[in-house]
């Protein structure tokens, strides 16, 4: 810290550094969300969605197409809705594995991150082998993980940890290397010690990188359990996908599709809800940027 | 403080003797202080002023411990080469307020890391707010707040652990010319009420005289003491002091010796 330290005069300028929140690897989450306050903002979302509905049916009907081929949405509902029973029995089985799947990646990435984080050794010898494991493609992975773990669960639960810790992983190390020196200086000037800094300075100040994370890894969780299913299971939304598909029961591909989306679309509301709830502080300093007051 | 000849001298708050320090700036070695020696006396206000680039932040974080001399010596309470961290608040231009905290739980930070409870630290903290001007914003979060307060919020952090020596680098630097005007005032009846020992560094020639006991002239880069300079202003002092004769003879000295170093810097501005 000492030499690197480099305060000569004059660099002190420049204030509180605001806008730069958590801003790496993230796919629009922090815009979108808003998005989803307050009923009519729905709206506009709610519109363009009905009106690709529409167009759809449009389409089908006119052009008589094969419902094997393309079934309108009208009979994609009405076979959400007769299938009601059999559709949430797979629902629940896909859910539990994306739950599971993502503790594990939660506790993990955060722990890879907390390891990276330590050391400029400890980077080096454990970074690289992180980004490795997401340029796997995750379908040669998948079948290689059913053969050593069986026929059960954990092989699921693995593919879906091993395709979400990555942005948690990434995002988290970010946030802890967010610390302004600055701030850290402080508090050793206060006599804090090496984990007091970590735990009053570090780790507050990456929550919202972690949270930009989870975001991601929930969305992709639900690709990872689907993935995993394909690849050997007798239950859950991606088997029963591809099984319709063999026996051209597009509608039922098409309702799982749809109940897909819809639980990914709900964990990420989820998870803005808990960073909403979590962290005020940040959530609040956002809205106040944006409006301009600073 | 008087400098009564003859008076056994009990040993400063602080004493540096020829302290040296250089940087490695892109490969090439670049002495940023030659030799300062500086002693500041228990209750002492005391302000260093130099050129850009003199080297005074550096001279900060070697008294906050920081950062290390090359070669030199420092003394905090005639102790030699101790720890200093821990015993030497230290105050930014930036009000480095953890975003996350409110103003209250920023102020109690400094006794939170002693290991004095939340509860209590936060009663204590709270005795003080209202002479911080922060009463009714204990519960705020700092990107609510005014710059002035945010600052006002920094001090009250810094002034809570009660250490030995407060170190202000620029604290009102980023605060616009009113609202400066009324922190010095506000610092100056702190001090007086506090007795605590500081040490400022300013770009602010008023400023400097306003507030201090002594002023340092650095020369410029690589920084040594150039000039001390006595402020026998009476106390206590408030704005309207910036216009006697006494204050502007001390102001034409300062001036007179920061115009030479910058003259000798030749690319250097002033102020």
């Amino acid at each position: 810290m000492a030499v690197e330290g480099e305060h000569l005069d004059g660099d002190h300028q420049g204030g509180l550094d605001e806008g730069r929140g958590p801003g790496r690897v993230r796919s629009g989450g922090r815009a979108g969300l808003d998005m989803f306050k307050g009923w009519q903002s729905w709206l506009p979302a709610l519109l363009i969605v009905a009106g690709m509905v529409s167009l759809w049916e449009w389409v089908v009907a006119v052009n008589d197409i094969p419902h094997w081929k393309l079934p309108a949405p009208s009979s994609i509902g009405g076979e959400l809705w007769q299938s009601r029973g059999m559709l949430l029995g797979h629902t629940w089985v896909t859910m539990e594995e994306v739950l599971i799947g993502l503790a594990v990646a939660l506790v993990s990435g955060v722990l890879l991150a907390w390891l990276i984080s330590l050391s400029r050794t400890l980077e080096r010898v454990i970074y690289p082998s992180v980004i490795a494991s997401q340029t796997i493609p995750i379908i040669v992975i998948a079948p290689l993980l059913l053969i050593w773990l069986g026929y059960g669960m954990q092989h699921k639960v693995i593919v879906v940890a091993l395709i979400s810790f990555f942005p948690i992983v990434v995002n988290t190390v970010d946030g802890l290397k967010s610390a302004d020196p600055d701030v850290m200086n402080l508090l050793r000037t206060l006599g804090a010690d090496r984990w007091q800094v970590f735990r009053k300075v570090q780790v507050p100040a990456s929550l919202p990188f972690l949270f930009s994370g989870i975001k991601i890894a929930v969305t992709v969780s639900v690709i990872g359990a689907v993935i995993g299913e394909w690849v050997g299971s007798s239950e859950g939304l991606g088997y029963l996908a591809i099984r319709s598909k063999s026996q051209f029961l597009s509608e039922r591909v098409y309702a799982t599709v749809v109940i897909l989306s819809l639980m990914g679309i709900g964990l990420f509301l989820i998870a803005g809800a808990l960073e909403r709830a979590l962290l005020p502080w940040y959530h609040n300093q956002r809205r106040t940027t944006a409006a301009g007051e600073d | 403080m008087p400098d009564l000849p003859g008076m056994e001298h009990p040993e400063p708050k602080l004493r540096m003797q020829s302290i040296h320090k250089s940087f490695t700036v892109g490969g090439k070695r670049e002495p940023v202080l030659a030799g300062v020696d500086l002693a500041v006396e228990d209750g002492e206000f005391v302000s260093i002023i130099g050129p850009s680039g003199c080297g005074k932040s550096t001279l900060l974080n070697i008294i906050a411990g920081l950062d290390q001399p090359a070669s030199g010596s420092v003394s905090l309470d005639g102790g030699q080469d101790q720890q200093r961290l821990g015993r030497v608040g230290y105050m930014l231009q930036k009000d480095l307020l953890l975003p996350w905290r409110t103003v209250l739980d920023n102020a109690i930070l400094g006794l939170e890391l002693k290991g004095v409870s939340r509860r209590q630290a936060r009663k204590q903290a709270l005795q003080l707010t209202e002479s911080f001007g922060l009463s009714g914003f204990e519960d705020q979060y700092p990107f609510a707040l005014s710059g002035g307060m945010r600052q006002r919020a920094a001090f009250l952090r810094t002034m809570l652990l009660d250490q030995e020596l407060v170190l202000l680098d620029e604290p009102f630097g980023a605060l616009d010319a009113l609202t400066r005007i009324q922190m010095q005032e506000w610092l100056l009846n702190l001090w007086d009420s506090m007795k605590s020992t500081i040490v400022l560094i300013t770009h602010d020639v008023d400023e400097a005289i306003l507030v201090s006991d002594r002023v340092y002239v650095l020369t410029s880069r690589p920084g040594k003491v150039k000039m001390v300079l006595d402020v026998d202003l009476p106390r206590p002092r408030d704005f309207e002091a910036i216009t006697s004769l006494q204050f502007t003879s001390l102001k034409a000295k300062l001036l007179g010796a920061l115009r030479e170093e910058t003259v000798k810097n030749g690319a250097e501005t002033w102020p």
